[in-house]
């Protein structure tokens, strides 16, 4: 899945023999690098969390948000280049209000979806520039369409999911939500479930201290994306942390711990390849994703 | 040749028009005269369609220059078709009205045209809105003080379930109404609508009601005659009806 791609993967509008564009490779890289995010759809809603990591004591809490507004109904939480998706927040603003002057209703999310995606994609077309390294989840409620939700990626695509995951733990983070029946439940009800994956797939050992940040939109908040209220925040974390303490105490946990040890796993452990993820940081030449790889990742 | 300043009256062909949208119970009915005239004088045709079809279900009713009305429609129907294939769904009557509105209020300086969009989307069912682009604003009571002003407005009547139509009268502006009427017909006519049209009314109620109201108008305003075009618009389609003039109710000075 992962390997050098010598000569070929000096620009983005370089195919490979085997007809990969590296360069975009590597941008899913850095997302890959960046702390998880996770939205799922339910039945009357869409629910966002972010594991952000607080890489210093002396940050104000609440800063460098993942989490933006576009327009009074859309959600975006990001994943990957802080930098890059804040770019990428603005242009969709820019879409979402333009397509309101013109056309005088809100803009539906599939559409918004494409255009940000397109805009993506074109950076994914020539040498001068480098692919946008972050992926985003857009999430909306309308009355009559209801919720949607989409997935951007650094090659330009974009799906519809109930739910999804980005980011270092997303394997992890997909199992749990797999396990979720979300198209029967309420968006209060998906709070709980959402703080309570992050706290799941959130490494202790590697990453200590984090900051939850969780949004929703959906009938509850009448069609508007606002962060979750005082009250329905503590009540998400309580639950995430009780159900963290029972897990603790069961055999199956264990097996999941290794699980995730081994997904959150930088360095190259015995026995595996040098080409894993790690060993970009000593390519000296070519990647020019491999500078990114120290800066501005959260 | 056309000099387009403040109470000069409209040259070239115009349409002096009575043009209305009414919702009722499940759809909408938008209709207008049919006669086109130069500068109140000469009528240069007695059978102009003036309602014009800018979407599968969303019709606009043409007032002012007839150029420029028809200019107008001709591109909102381009963006519009665009739209809705971008969109992948047909466009919602806002957004047909917004369109008028955008090259209404855009072209202000240029256009003498208004309109009334009305027709019927899957989120809103029947609708009705008005939009004006002109730079002259005002129109109807100016055209109520002097005689020579024949301010129109192109309503584009489009139909939606909560039963609103939109009206982009002269200037640009975009307003949503139950009932709306336009044109230089409509002022003689403000006391029978305001009367008469009640919400909510049944099919034939409502066309009996717009059969009347254009009557009325075109009995009354020497730049509005001819037949009167009716299109009703409902979730499952699209019905033109055609009253020749011999056929249109008469009423007590006739």
């Amino acid at each position: 899945m992962s390997s050098i791609g010598t000569g070929y993967d000096l620009s983005a509008s370089t195919f490979s023999p085997d007809g990969r564009v590296f360069q975009v490779e590597y941008a899913m890289k850095a997302v890959e690098n960046s702390s998880t995010a996770i939205a799922i759809r339910c039945k009357d809603g869409v629910v966002f969390g972010v594991e952000k990591l607080v890489l210093s004591k002396l940050y104000e809490q609440g800063s460098n948000k993942r989490i933006f507004n576009i327009d009074r109904h859309v959600g975006m939480a990001v994943a990957g280049l802080l930098a890059d998706a804040r770019s990428l927040s603005e242009v969709a603003r820019d879409e979402a209000s333009s397509f309101r002057s013109s056309y005088g209703h809100d803009i539906p999310l599939k559409h918004l979806s494409d255009r940000v995606a397109m805009y993506v994609h074109a950076y994914t077309l020539y040498s001068a520039v480098r692919p946008f390294g972050c992926s985003f989840i857009l999430g909306s409620y309308d009355k009559d369409d209801g919720p949607q939700l989409y997935m951007v990626d650094p090659s330009g695509i974009s799906h519809g999911y109930w739910g999804c995951a980005i980011g270092k733990a997303k394997q992890a983070a997909k199992t749990e939500i797999e396990k979720l029946q979300m198209k029967e439940m309420t968006c209060r009800e998906l709070v709980k479930e959402v703080a309570k994956i992050i706290y799941i797939v959130h490494d202790e050992v590697k990453d200590k201290a984090f900051e939850l940040e969780l949004s929703w939109v959906g009938e509850v908040t009448n069609g508007r994306h606002q962060l979750i209220p005082e009250e329905v925040r503590q009540e998400a974390e309580k639950y995430a942390k009780d159900s963290l303490e029972e897990e603790d105490d069961s055999d199956e946990d264990n097996m999941r711990w290794h699980v995730s040890q081994r997904l959150h796993s930088t360095a190259p452990a015995a026995g595996e390849s040098p080409t894993e993820r790690g060993a970009f940081r000593d390519k000296p030449q070519g990647t020019m994703l491999s500078l990114q790889f120290n800066h501005g990742i959260v | 040749m056309e000099k387009r300043s403040v109470d000069s009256r409209v040259r070239g062909v115009s349409t002096g028009t009575t043009i209305l949208a009414a919702t009722f119970d499940g759809g909408v009915v938008i209709g207008s005269d049919s006669r086109a005239s130069i500068g109140g004088e000469y009528v240069s045709s007695k059978t102009i369609n003036k309602v014009v079809q800018v979407h599968d279900q969303i019709f606009c009713c043409m007032a002012g220059s007839l150029a420029d009305a028809q200019a107008v429609t001709k591109a909102a129907k381009f963006h519009l078709s665009f739209h809705s294939v971008q969109m992948e769904t047909p466009p919602l009557v806002i957004a047909a009205a917004s369109v008028l509105q955008e090259l209404c209020y855009n072209n202000k300086e240029e256009l003498q045209a208004g309109f009334i969009t009305a027709g019927w989307d899957r989120k809103k069912g029947p609708q009705v809105g008005a939009g004006r682009g002109d730079s002259h604003t005002g129109s109807r009571d100016t055209a109520v003080q002097s005689n020579s002003t024949y301010w129109r407005v192109a309503a584009v009547l489009i139909p939606c379930v909560p039963l609103q139509v939109y009206v982009v009268p002269l200037g640009g502006m975009l307003v949503g109404q139950p009932v709306t009427i336009g044109g230089s017909g409509s002022t003689y006519i403000y006391g029978y609508v305001d009367a008469k049209y009640k919400p909510n009314m049944s099919r034939e109620e409502c066309l009996q009601f717009a059969t009347n109201a254009l009557a009325l108008a075109m009995g009354r305003d020497n730049v509005s005659g001819g037949v009167a075009h009716l299109v009703v618009i409902t979730e499952t389609g699209v019905e033109h009806v055609v009253v020749p003039g011999n056929k249109l109710p008469k009423f007590h000075n006739e």
